[in-house]
């Protein structure tokens, strides 16, 4: 053993720069791992540090109907100090330049929050804001976004506030959450004033509860739950909202982890390949140790406590740089985050990284060590003998090591994501990606091999050629450089083509603007500024009644909901149920079951009526079920006649509920409108003169969606772009290892070509090729996989046709090939520079 | 010490096979240095390998110190070529990431002795390296790092020393002083030596000299130099074998050189000019 040691010690000493750079493949991996799983703890340990503040009370009840006099007796009773807030959406406006957008408000009264603050430009905005009938506060991004100061005003409904502060941050919240509806806080006691309650908002209420004498709130919500279900409404605890944070959070660090993961696989490719080819160097140095009488598992031996030994330094380095890169972490997720995040070093993390590390490298080192028992040590007195056609018996080691290898990455995804499940999904995944891209790979290279023209100049031949060296690393360097141009090309192309697809509704003929909340009084007025002053067409007029389902079969929802037979979801229990009437189905709908009934007078029988099939299935509901509605004070009896497909993604309101004409019409409604805008900038004009003719109603246009979709995106794809980060530079590190460890080769060849004659221009120019090709063949190789991984999303994930942005992909085509090149000529720097005489002389 | 049996060796190529030592049989006794002689090609190095157990042949037996060879495991033959065998070869093979010293001591450090550097250093100086313990291969002239792996040869004390064209890579006056060196630890440590060559000068200064062509033996003939105990002890039957050319076979090495048959000739041919002629110089 301490032979094996020494030896180990002394093949290292000598080459200890060349081994480091291919066990520096590792590193990022391992950076990653420590850096994520840190991140993860602290984040724990915010939300465990700030958990009140998560809810900003003690306790938060909210429901989606106004609390009645027996929800208020009950608030009552439970005591503290309380707040009451009521949030809906709606069309903001800023006066000073007309800019409008939908806005989610809240409507304030009381000391929320409690625990933490509402973090504002001014400081003591918040303050100002509780002390003033007059001012809001508007979410930062909204102000920036339409270049509104502190100080100018807004118009909510038919109020116009005094903009006391730019809204940073709220208790609980984080920044991607009002994204999609930017945050307006106005005093609730303007509420009324606004005008926008009406007949269809969509309105969220809230009381939130400070208690000081240390009660137990979970305790509490137990023993009020029958009251809670009988009043349809929801309790919210720290507690619950710790767990349900917890559980996003963890979905978020499992997610980033996976990513890390694959970095460090990918070092684990370029390791292989590393020490695949540091053994076939070695053959001779093992077969003359054979011969002196070292057995094979030592000759292994020394080899193996070599790989770990650099391993461990691998991973040393990695968890080192984790922690530091850990710092990072939180100032890229900072858009997603709840929660201030300190900085700590974790020691878990570390030694989970690490440990991981160290796995991944034995693993990944374990296949091409075994070679080692291959060196016959007549290889010492003989050249290797190319024996023909004579096959090497097939070796069940290698099998065996195959097998461990898998197992022990599918182990560690299992690990890592805590899920056997996701670490199932993950490893299959990740094994198939790798065995398409080696597959891809191998097959560009053939191609390019055989089809490459031969008539072409010398400098371009000998470029290529080098490509097929022997001991080259080329397909170990396409499957890493290929892995992380997949992953940057999948993004990019998921992400053109959910543009694309919002897009095509203003080039298309497709309605692009709804308008919704219109009250019966304003139709005429709103048809009139479309068609008159506008010459636009309302496509669809469609009329909603607003209802609540009582009876499911002749039972209360609220004995169904405790015995939890029939699946009852929140939305349905909890809220309005909106629903339209109409004679036809519309173009985006499709009966599967029953038979539609357009029309449906007679009002002492059963209502057909038709449902969302979707729904239907999760509810259990099938054809003949009832329901009974009650519409604003009258009991109606329905039957589901028939069941229907929804296209969701067309823009038109779409209904799980629809009624026959003819048992509706008198019924209290409201009514949305869908048209088409020729473009954006008729859309904005429009949407301002409706706002001042009608402060209540609330638009929706492509733009807006368009812009939110974007914003969150390019957020979402930052993280995972900051994530790849960790893969590519594994692949830059597995590249300069290859190119570093050919350097020898290299030179030598280069110095031939030099007494042959050849210009150091040449010489780099062969280099140039060698490269080009190199980036050309693992760019190739990742837009192939992320090309078909783009087209299967097109069809399950996005329902749509595959439009490939081009310039894209050709953008990170030429991004690979320039760092390729970049990379192996910095590295061969001095290869092409040396004369050939010193070459001779060293060597 | 070294008996061969009756061995054959034939290489599988694909769809042919290629016999490359036929019905070999002899036997060196204790402290014989023997020369194997043939052209380039006639199975020397294979032979060599199956003595060493580096190889195992088709068919027959090699035994060393009465240890039958065919049927150890390959750990059991490196646990016995590191306690009774001794490696020179031709291209050095020195370790290229060990430093001389480093290199002379592995034998000893894989049985786990003690004082291996000790010794190490003593065998360096012995060949004339004293100042040279701590350079790497690549520092070291070829004829130091054929001193080098002479040491390391040695210093686990051998019975059998094994040596593939020992002179091969080197010119004539290293290779001269190479031999003596080999020799003059040989005849110290009383070791059975297996020298193979196409050096028919440096094969007439051994005890006896095997000619191999084409995988059969030649001739097996012991030559002047021999102790008087070996010329006794040798068989009949040992230098007739049942090679049909063998018969012919009469002349002695200083013949040879003197009048060099057709078949000699290509043997000469196949060794580097200089070096047969400076040999006739120093003999
Ligand atoms: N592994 C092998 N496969 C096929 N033929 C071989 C192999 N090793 C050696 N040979 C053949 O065996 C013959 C003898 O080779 P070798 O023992 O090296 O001769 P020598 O050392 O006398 O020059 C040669 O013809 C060589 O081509
Ligand atoms: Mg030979």
């Amino acid at each position: 053993m301490r032979f094996i040691w020494k030896m180990a010690w002394r093949e290292t000493r000598s080459s200890i720069s060349k081994l480091l750079l291919f066990i520096a493949a590792i590193v990022m991996g391992v950076a990653a791992l420590v850096s994520i799983t840190s991140f993860g703890e602290n984040l724990d340990k915010a939300i465990e540090d700030q958990a009140k503040t998560l809810l900003g009370a003690d306790l938060v009840i909210d429901g989606r109907m106004p609390f009645d006099e027996v929800a208020l007796a009950l608030f009552d009773s439970l005591g503290g100090e309380q707040a009451y807030e009521v949030r809906f959406t709606s069309m903001v406006q800023f006066p000073s330049n007309g800019g409008t957008r939908l806005g989610q408000i809240r409507a304030l009264r009381g000391g929320f929050p409690f625990y933490g603050e509402l973090e504002t430009i001014p400081e003591n905005a918040a303050t100002t804001f509780h002390n003033s009938d007059t001012a809001a506060l508007v979410d930062d991004s909204m102000m920036m976004q339409f270049g509104i100061e502190v100080g100018d005003s807004i118009r909510v409904g038919n109020v116009t506030y005094v903009i006391a502060g730019r809204l940073l941050s709220i208790p609980g919240e984080s920044l991607a959450q009002g994204l999609a509806g930017p945050r307006v806080f106005i005093p609730e006691s303007t509420l009324d004033a606004t005008g926008l309650i009406q007949r269809g908002s969509q309105l969220y209420f809230y009381q939130y509860f400070r208690f000081d004498d240390d009660r137990d709130v979970d305790a509490l919500v137990s023993s009020i739950e029958g009251k809670l279900n009988e009043l349809r409404v929801d309790a919210d605890t720290v507690e619950d909202r710790k767990l349900a944070l917890g559980r996003a959070l963890t979905n978020l660090t499992r997610f980033l982890n996976l990513v890390g993961f694959i970095a460090l696989l990918l070092g684990g490719v370029g390791i292989a390949s590393a020490v695949h080819v540091y053994i076939q160097r070695k053959v001779n140095t093992v077969a003359v140790m054979r011969c002196i009488g070292v057995s094979t598992r030592q000759a292994i031996g020394i080899y193996v406590v070599q790989s770990m030994g650099m391993g461990l330094i691998g991973a040393a380095i990695g968890s080192a740089l984790g922690v530091g890169i850990q710092r990072l972490v939180p100032i890229v997720l900072a858009d997603f985050l709840p929660v201030d995040i300190d900085f700590g070093i974790s020691w878990m993390a570390i030694a989970t990284g690490f440990l991981i590390g160290m796995v991944i490298t034995a693993l990944f080192a374990l296949q091409p060590l075994l070679e080692v028992r291959r060196i016959s040590p007549l290889l010492a007195i003989r050249r290797r003998f190319e024996s023909g056609g004579a096959r090497q018996p097939s070796d069940p080691l290698r099998w065996a090591i195959y097998a461990i290898t898998a197992g022990g990455i599918l182990l560690t995804s299992i690990l890592l994501t805590d899920r056997i499940d996701i670490g199932l999904g993950f490893f299959g995944a990740v094994i198939t990606a790798f065995a398409l891209l080696s597959l891809i790979g191998v097959g560009l290279t053939r191609a390019l091999r055989k089809w490459f023209p031969r008539n072409s100049r010398y400098v371009v031949r000998q470029g290529l050629a080098n490509l097929y060296r022997p001991n080259n690393q080329t397909l170990a360097m396409v499957v890493t450089l290929g892995f992380s141009t997949f992953l940057l090309a999948t993004l990019f192309l998921s992400r053109d083509m959910l543009l694309t697809q919002l897009d095509t509704g203003f080039t298309q003929n497709q309605a692009n603007f709804v308008a919704f909340d219109i009250q019966s009084d304003q139709r005429e007025g709103l048809r009139d500024l479309l068609e008159r002053d506008y010459g636009l067409e309302v496509r669809q007029d469609v009329p909603i009644v607003t209802m609540r389902m009582t009876h499911i079969n002749g039972v209360r929802a609220e004995a169904l909901r405790d015995t939890g037979d029939v699946r009852i979801p929140n939305w349905l229990y909890q809220r309005e149920v909106r629903a339209t009437y109409r004679e036809e189905i519309t173009d985006a709908e499709k009966i599967t079951s029953g038979e539609w009934i357009g029309y449906f007078d007679d009002f002492d029988g059963l209502v057909p009526i038709s449902m969302e099939e979707g729904v239907a299935g999760q509810m259990g509901i099938s054809l003949g079920d009832e329901f009974t509605f009650n519409v604003q004070g009258v009991p109606m009896q329905t039957y589901v006649a028939s069941l229907r497909e929804v296209d969701w993604q067309q823009v038109q309101p779409n209904f799980i509920f629809t009624f026959p004409a003819g048992v509706l019409e008198y019924a209290p409604q409201f009514h949305v409108f869908v048209t088409r805008v020729p473009d954006r900038e008729t859309g904005a004009e429009l949407q301002r003169d409706m706002i001042n003719a009608f402060p209540n109603i609330s638009i929706i246009d492509l733009d807006l969606v368009l812009g939110t979709v974007d914003a969150i995106l390019s957020r979402v794809s930052f993280v995972i772009q900051f994530m790849a980060l960790f893969s590519i530079f594994t692949g830059l590190i597995v590249l300069t290892g290859a190119v570093v460890s050919s350097r020898f080769q290299r030179i030598q060849e280069s110095v031939l070509l030099k007494t042959l004659g050849a210009q150091g221009k040449q010489v780099l120019g062969i280099m140039s090729v060698e490269y080009l090709v190199l980036g050309l063949i693992s760019a190739l190789t990742g837009i192939l996989l992320a090309y078909g991984a783009a087209w299967g999303l097109s069809l399950v994930v996005f329902e749509t046709t595959f439009v490939p942005n081009w310039i894209t992909l050709l953008a990170l085509i030429a991004g690979v090939m320039g760092i390729t090149v970049a990379i192996g000529l910095a590295n061969s720097r001095d290869i092409y520079r040396k004369s050939p005489l010193a070459v001779l002389r060293s060597a | 010490m070294l008996n061969v049996d009756q061995i054959t060796k034939v290489y599988q190529s694909g769809e042919r096979s290629l016999k490359v030592l036929h019905d070999i049989s002899f036997s060196i006794p204790q402290g014989q240095m023997c020369a194997i002689v043939g052209p380039s090609g006639s199975g020397k190095t294979t032979l060599l390998g199956l003595c060493a157990g580096l190889d195992t042949p088709t068919s027959g037996d090699v035994y060393i110190n009465n240890r039958r060879l065919t049927g150890l495991s390959e750990d059991q033959l490196s646990a016995l070529r590191n306690e009774l065998v001794g490696f020179v070869f031709q291209s050095f093979q020195l370790i290229p990431t060990l430093t001389a010293i480093e290199n002379v001591m592995v034998p000893l450090e894989l049985r786990g002795e003690r004082g291996a550097d000790k010794m190490a250093a003593e065998l360096l100086t012995r060949v004339g390296l004293a100042d040279r313990l701590d350079h790497y291969p690549a520092q070291l002239s070829g004829g130091e790092q054929q001193r080098v792996a002479i040491a390391r040869a040695f210093i686990n004390r051998p019975v059998l020393m094994f040596a593939d064209e020992p002179t091969g890579n080197l010119d004539s006056d290293t290779s001269e002083s190479i031999v003596e060196l080999l020799f003059e630890l040989n005849r110290d440590a009383g070791t059975t030596l297996v020298m193979v060559t196409h050096d028919l000068e440096l094969a007439a200064r051994t005890h006896r000299v095997i000619r191999l062509r084409s995988g059969h033996i030649l001739s097996d003939e012991l030559t002047e130099n021999a102790p008087v105990a070996q010329q006794a002890a040798q068989k009949p039957s040992e230098s007739t074998d049942t090679n049909p050319t063998a018969g012919s076979q009469t002349d002695d090495a200083s013949q040879t050189s003197s009048a060099p048959s057709a078949e000699e000739e290509t043997i000469v041919d196949d060794a580097p000019s200089d070096s047969t002629v400076s040999r006739e110089q120093t003999v």
